[in-house]
């Protein structure tokens, strides 16, 4: 029997009144951030296991029992839980998330002390050798990553294509860290990897653009 | 339904939409994957698959298939690891009235995603032959 316009409506009044019911004054605030987070964390798993799958690396949470996030980026504090990269004959590597890195512009500036915020650019995800902390310097990001779970906009192609600027210059393509997986060349000096994944599709049409500096651009659904 | 009754679903479920206190799910929903939709049943359908991923990334699925994909992972204590939480930093954490949340998705949207997978699902087969 065909759907009526009344019935689809009680339908949709149904669904939204179990909705309401469910929501209360702090998960209408708390709903939007942790959609987001929680992305952020499908995300992660995703490099963990093709970090672990692709790369040989043996993959640890430290320092905890539960994955944390931040609602806010900010420096590397060591004793935070986060996860911990081994390989046999490999230098160990942190991953940590929601980090601010020291830009480039930062370093040819030559100022002393910590980056002001000018100077600094947020990673949801960020790689870089174990032991690091405080912000990151540029040189020391092996590999970044950006997780959207928005319509994906123009405005983010064009933030992905500023960080990759102020993590390295465009040069002859140069081996990243990485043997396969995300990518063992770079057109970047350093040679840090940085990838955006999304939600939206229309993600990937901004890959061929990206790919001329060294941006990966990937969709990734979650469910 | 027709075309017309194609449009005027849609207005009414957007309005419902933000009456429930989330313009932002509505605004999402929109500007989702099939945006672009030429005819109105298909805007429909848009919007409901947009608004089906909004509530999904809320639910208590979102946070287990993301907990799901970290069960290969170890712990330097040996123990599973036991969950996601979000620490609120500054600001955030005065704005919420609270220093830490669990990410574990809220399950009374498991229903409403539920409902509408089936809703969507019947609209898909009603509307008119291309």
């Amino acid at each position: 029997m065909s759907l009526t316009l009344a019935e689809a409506k009680k339908r949709i009044d149904r669904i939204l009144s179990t909705y309401a019911a469910s929501t209360t004054s702090v998960s209408l605030l708390s709903d939007s951030l942790t959609a987001g987070k929680v992305y952020e964390a499908w995300v992660l798993s995703v490099v963990l296991e093709r970090l672990r799958d692709d790369e040989g690396y043996n993959v640890q949470l430290v320092n905890g029992t539960q994955v944390h996030l931040k609602s806010s980026p900010g420096p590397i504090n060591a004793s935070y839980p986060h996860f911990l990269l081994r390989a046999p004959g490999r230098s160990s590597l942190d991953v940590w998330t929601d980090v601010e890195f020291a830009t480039l512009s930062h370093k040819r500036r030559g100022e002393p002390g910590p980056p002001s915020s000018a100077f600094r650019h947020e990673l949801d995800i960020c790689v870089v050798p174990r032991g690091t902390s405080g912000y990151p310097s540029h040189d020391a990001v092996l590999l970044g990553v950006e997780c959207k779970n928005t319509s994906f906009e123009k405005v983010m192609a064009r933030a992905a294509l500023g960080v990759r600027r102020e993590l390295s210059l465009l040069c002859h393509p140069r081996a990243t860290h990485f043997d396969r997986w995300p990518r063992a060349l770079v057109p970047a000096d350093p040679p840090s990897v940085l990838m955006v994944y999304a939600t939206d599709p229309k993600v990937t049409t901004y890959q061929e653009a990206g790919e001329v500096f060294g941006v990966g651009f990937y969709h990734e659904p979650m469910l | 339904m027709d075309a017309n009754e194609y449009g005027e679903f849609l207005r009414y479920t957007r309005e419902r939409v933000r009456l429930s206190g989330r313009a932002d799910i509505d605004e999402q929903a929109v500007r989702s994957q099939f945006g672009g939709a030429d005819r109105v049943d298909d805007a429909v359908i848009s919007y409901l698959v947009g608004l089906r991923s909004e509530l999904a990334l809320r639910s208590e699925t979102g946070a287990r298939e993301a907990m799901r994909r970290f069960r290969g992972v170890s712990t330097d204590t040996g123990q599973p690891i036991e969950g996601i939480v979000l620490d609120l930093v500054g600001e955030d954490a005065a704005a919420y009235g609270t220093d830490r949340i669990e990410l574990s998705g809220r399950s009374a949207l498991n229903e409403v995603v539920a409902d509408l997978d089936q809703l969507i699902s019947e609209i898909i087969q009603d509307r008119p032959v291309r």
